[in-house]
């Protein structure tokens, strides 16, 4: 290639086969795949000019032109961090050449465009390292492919960490030197470089964190999915006594069947005589309060009496040590007292045998009420 | 501290039937349980133990522990190898986070003869190969260990709780 003008005057006039031979450019594309975007004439002088390399009946596009591209658009997911040694080496010589020459800006200008070079691949390679990291850790399920790509960019990071120093030594010793230079915008350009620097090792460190930690967790996964498989061989087998199982049974306690509160009494609790006391004595604490129906409000417009539960009243007498006519009175929620009379008088006839009526008395608003209790 | 009477109805509720509470969960419920489980142990445990209910809370995880009888145990960790063998060739990443659905694990029973045979082996009820994963699936989803997180998707999601199965796991050596 002459100059780039001509280069850039057949990328051009070309620039539709070659877009499709890059899209294409992890496999050999047929001619004849690419004869209606092209012709036979163009594609000799493509070839004259070392643009693609053709194989009998296949092409595909150069190397270098694949790397340039992926380069710029930065889609080249490759680590390489070699270079970095190289471009240094580089730097030194200009350095010295610099110090010698009389033009010095012309090496000035080429140490310039070294470093940011070795400053973008730096922090191209770092970010490439994290994605693929996370990549492999997130996405990659056989246990031992995931654990040899581990292990692969652990090297690269080792490689990348090497680098790194080395820019860094080199940034210590050759300051002064560059400095000494009295360029402006090369010594603004150290002053950015000390500061990624910084950056970098601080991106380092988590980094470095974590592919340990990755590799330790899919190493011990790897052990246990292997362990699972394998007793589930053994169980099969009925041969899970060649395990520690059974050592371990008490540490199985997770619930295998759902929790019933029984509601009903012990047995024993039932059929001792304390029973009724023991009733009793729960009704009185937890102060059970008779439910009245709603008022009845009859066709008249009259409220209707109050219906009162004699049954439920009755099983509250029963728990509570008082008489039956104390009971009503204080404990009952029946305000009126003509009411009071009728229901004692009315429960009295109807449990009179659950009843011992004795023949205390209890006078209460001029009248006398015989003590009548539950039957003990 | 008093204790929260409806918070400590919906953790008994939820855990008396063998369940777990996870911190993972998608539901929204079961992370305030866990968050307050969490904040409230020591009197949640005090008030489950006057019942005879043991609590436990492990890193990210609840449930009632049982002391169950040897053959009952032995019968649950025989099936849960069962599963966690067909989870694990169906992916070996299963584990506390993993997604998958159902559609998943049908295609790779499809695609893979030997998982297959795998499932005919466990013998699960079901008439289409469909029913039977779901069937599977459902087994672990009873034991709270993973939940539904897309009703649409039918995506499901391994709670926490699937810990406590890796920790059980981890202790038994192959002699």
């Amino acid at each position: 290639m002459q100059n780039i003008e001509a280069f850039l005057k057949v990328l051009n006039s070309n620039k539709e086969l070659i877009s499709y031979l890059f899209m294409h450019r992890d496999k050999k594309v047929a001619i004849d795949e690419i004869i209606d975007i092209s012709s036979y004439a163009k594609l000799e002088i493509l070839e004259h000019l070392d643009i693609i390399e053709s194989d009998e009946d296949t092409i595909a596009l150069d190397e270098r032109v694949i790397s340039f591209f992926e380069e710029y658009l930065n889609i080249d997911d490759s680590i390489e961090v070699s270079s970095i040694d190289e471009r240094l080496k580089n730097i030194k010589h200009l350095i010295t050449l610099a110090k010698k020459s009389q033009n010095k800006e012309r090496f000035i200008a080429k140490i310039k465009r070294e470093l940011k070079k070795i400053d973008y691949a730096l922090f191209r390679n770092l970010d490439r390292l994290r994605v693929h990291i996370d990549r492999v850790y997130k996405s990659v399920e056989e246990f031992s492919l995931k654990l040899q790509e581990l292990k692969f960019y652990q090297i690269k990071l080792k490689e990348f960490t090497l680098a790194l120093s080395h820019f860094e030594e080199f940034l210590k010793y050759y300051s002064l030197s560059l400095e000494n230079f009295y360029d402006s915008s090369l010594n603004e350009l150290l002053e950015r470089l000390n500061k990624n620097r910084v950056l970098l090792n601080r991106s380092l460190i988590p980094l470095s964190q974590d592919i340990i930690s990755y590799i330790n967790l899919v190493q011990q996964k790897s052990e246990f999915v292997e362990k699972v498989i394998k007793l589930k061989e053994l169980k099969d087998i009925l041969e899970l006594r060649s395990t520690n199982l059974e050592e371990h049974l008490d540490s199985f306690d997770i619930l295998d069947k759902s929790i019933k509160i029984s509601t009903k009494l012990d047995t024993q609790i039932l059929e001792d005589e304390g029973l009724e006391k023991l009733i009793a004595k729960i009704s009185h604490k937890s102060k059970l309060k008779t439910k009245k129906a709603p008022k009845i409000i009859g066709e008249d417009g009259y409220i209707q009496r109050e219906y009162i539960d004699i049954n439920a009243l009755n099983l509250q007498f029963r728990a509570n040590n008082l008489s039956l006519i104390e009971f009503l009175l204080y404990n009952s929620n029946i305000n009126d007292f003509e009411e009071v009379v009728r229901v004692y008088c009315k429960m009295v006839l109807m449990f009179e045998q659950k009843y011992t009526i004795t023949d205390k008395k209890f006078i209460y608003n001029g009248c006398e009420f015989l003590k009548v209790y539950y039957e003990s | 501290m008093s204790l929260n009477r409806s918070y400590v109805t919906k953790i008994f509720e939820h855990l008396k039937e063998g369940k777990f509470i996870s911190q993972n969960s998608p539901k929204k419920e079961q992370k305030e349980l866990f968050e307050y489980i969490d904040s409230h142990y020591k009197e949640l445990r005090d008030y489950f133990s006057y019942i005879s209910i043991e609590l436990k809370v492990a890193n990210s995880y609840a449930y009632f522990s049982s002391l169950a009888n040897k053959e009952r145990k032995l019968q649950s960790i025989y099936e849960l190898i069962d599963i966690l063998s067909f989870f694990y060739n169906f992916s070996p990443a299963f584990d506390v986070g993993f997604r998958f659905s159902i559609s998943d694990i049908e295609q790779k029973v499809k695609d893979n003869a030997t998982f297959e045979m795998q499932l005919k082996k466990l013998k699960i009820s079901g008439d289409t190969l469909r029913e039977k994963i779901k069937n599977i699936v459902s087994k672990l989803e009873k034991r709270g260990f993973i939940e539904l997180e897309s009703e649409y998707h039918q995506r499901f999601i391994v709670l926490n709780s699937f810990e406590y199965l890796v920790k059980f796991f981890n202790k038994i050596d192959i002699k």
